[in-house]
């Protein structure tokens, strides 16, 4: 089984996100500000992490460099509202491995997720 | 003493001074309108929180059923409905809970769940009861109806929306200009024929966004409402041949160069110049001096983009030397055209502006 960290706010995605993960058989953990996502990455270590750009306390670019930092070859995918091309490339350049706008589709989010668990 | 019993009246029958019967009509009285009140606002209160819990306990219900609904494989989704239909939907709140709880989903998911969601919405009769809030009355309530429907790209016949497009309230016309535009398969703007209040510069704004996000079929031929009774509208119409690059409608925006209202010329000089119109400027820079402020400042702005330094200079000599803030823009555009220049025209800025010229 393998373990997703999911780092976000919206309780309605969170809980979708859950829900969807759980049923193709991962162990989902959820943060809900990024402070929570630090404290969970130092204590666990997850083959995948799902975040957010908008988030209380850290940003995104905050939060990504973090995970860099500490955990570099856990694969992240980006969630977020943002379309704006230059925060996306920003995003890519800091080393995330894929970006997903919202709204989203649970199925390709699904597929993706799986496409980069399969590589770990 | 006297001897007063308040649980009897009878005492204000008493030779007592009337003043003391007025006073204790008073207190009874006031008492009474204390107690009362006392009373609404605890019951008020004790309803809010009733109302908070039921629909706490209805949006936590929704999530479990729609992610199983929506995610769920083994979920027997015709049983579980028409279930949900039958024990939780029987109140009004639970209706409104449900509603907005299937539109945030929709807001957030798309593809397949939002097609999924749109079937939902339609299996649990949620419909009706849109459409019973459309005529309720209140602007809010069959504001929020026009929005449910078009969020969930729902269908209505045309006449139950169409008579909200002018309305007295904003909210209510441009949820309605809204619903068109997002449900339109060739022609989004078609409402704009039925429109007879003012477009804001807010619905303009929404109706720009909207066409650009939600309507995904061929760009409507603006030129269509250049002749519309609503300068708002013309404004509008001379503004989006501009941003979707109608070139073949130039042709058709010159003779609103001369146009009695000088926003409605504005909007040509502007549009004018986004289209790159190589002859506009030998035709808007004649009489320079006796056109009005905003129509100058606009002349200026389209020289910066697309005129020459000849033509600068040209209206240069008919600005009167002490109109500072043309003088300014003046300068501002001729560093532009002559930056060798620049040090030189700044001096010349310092130097009129210190003589007071």
């Amino acid at each position: 089984m393998k373990k997703i960290l999911v780092i976000e706010d919206n309780p309605m995605v969170i809980k979708s996100l859950e829900f969807k993960l759980t049923k193709d058989g991962n162990n989902v953990v959820i943060a809900q500000d990024g402070r929570e996502a630090m404290k969970q990455l130092k204590e666990t270590e997850f083959d995948l992490i799902l975040t957010d750009l908008m988030l209380p306390f850290v940003t995104g670019n905050e939060l990504i460099s973090y995970i860099k930092k500490h955990t570099p070859n856990t694969p992240i995918i980006v969630l977020s509202t943002s379309t704006q091309e230059s925060i996306i490339m920003e995003a890519f350049n800091m080393g995330v491995d894929d970006f997903i706008t919202k709204p989203f589709s649970p199925n390709e989010l699904s597929l993706r997720v799986k496409r980069l668990l399969s590589k770990t | 003493m006297m001897d007063i019993n308040l649980y009897d009246f009878e005492f204000l029958n008493q030779e007592i001074p009337w003043v003391m019967k007025l006073n204790i009509v008073f207190i009874i009285f006031f008492l009474t309108c204390a107690v009362c009140f006392f009373v609404a606002i605890i019951w008020i209160r004790i309803y809010k929180l009733y109302r908070n819990e039921k629909k706490r306990q209805q949006k936590l219900l929704l999530i479990d059923f729609l992610n199983s609904f929506l995610f769920d494989e083994d979920f027997d989704k015709e049983l579980e409905i028409a279930t949900f239909k039958k024990e939780h939907l029987r109140t009004s709140l639970e209706i409104k809970v449900t509603i907005k709880e299937i539109l945030h989903f929709h807001e957030n998911l798309k593809g397949e769940s939002a097609r999924e969601l749109e079937y939902l919405f339609n299996k649990l009769d949620l419909i009706d009861f849109t459409l019973k809030d459309l005529n309720k009355g209140s602007w809010f309530t069959t504001a929020r109806a026009i929005n449910a429907l078009s969020e969930l790209s729902i269908k209505v016949p045309i006449n139950k929306i169409d008579t909200y497009l002018n309305v007295s309230r904003n909210e209510v016309r441009q949820q309605s200009q809204l619903y068109f535009l997002k449900l339109s398969d060739n022609n989004p703007l078609q409402f704009l024929n039925k429109t007879v209040i003012p477009l804001t510069t807010w619905q303009q704004i929404y109706i720009e966004n909207a066409l650009k996000n939600f309507y995904k079929g061929e760009a409507p031929d603006f030129s269509q409402w250049l002749h519309h009774d609503l300068l708002s509208v013309v404004e509008f119409s001379i503004r989006m041949i501009a941003r979707y690059n109608q070139f073949e409608h130039i042709d058709k925006l010159l003779p609103f160069l001369e146009h009695e209202n000088d926003i409605i010329k504005c909007e040509a000089i502007r549009s004018l110049t986004l289209l790159e119109y190589q002859e506009l400027i030998p035709l808007i820079i004649p009489d320079f001096n006796s056109k009005p402020r905003i129509i100058k400042l606009e002349i200026l702005d389209a020289i910066k983009e697309q005129g020459s330094y000849q033509d600068l200079q040209e209206i240069g000599e008919q600005i009167l030397p002490g109109d500072w803030e043309f003088r300014i823009k003046y300068l501002n555009i001729e560093q532009g055209f002559a930056p060798d220049k620049k040090d030189q025209i700044y001096s010349q800025f310092v130097l009129e502006k210190k003589l007071g010229i």
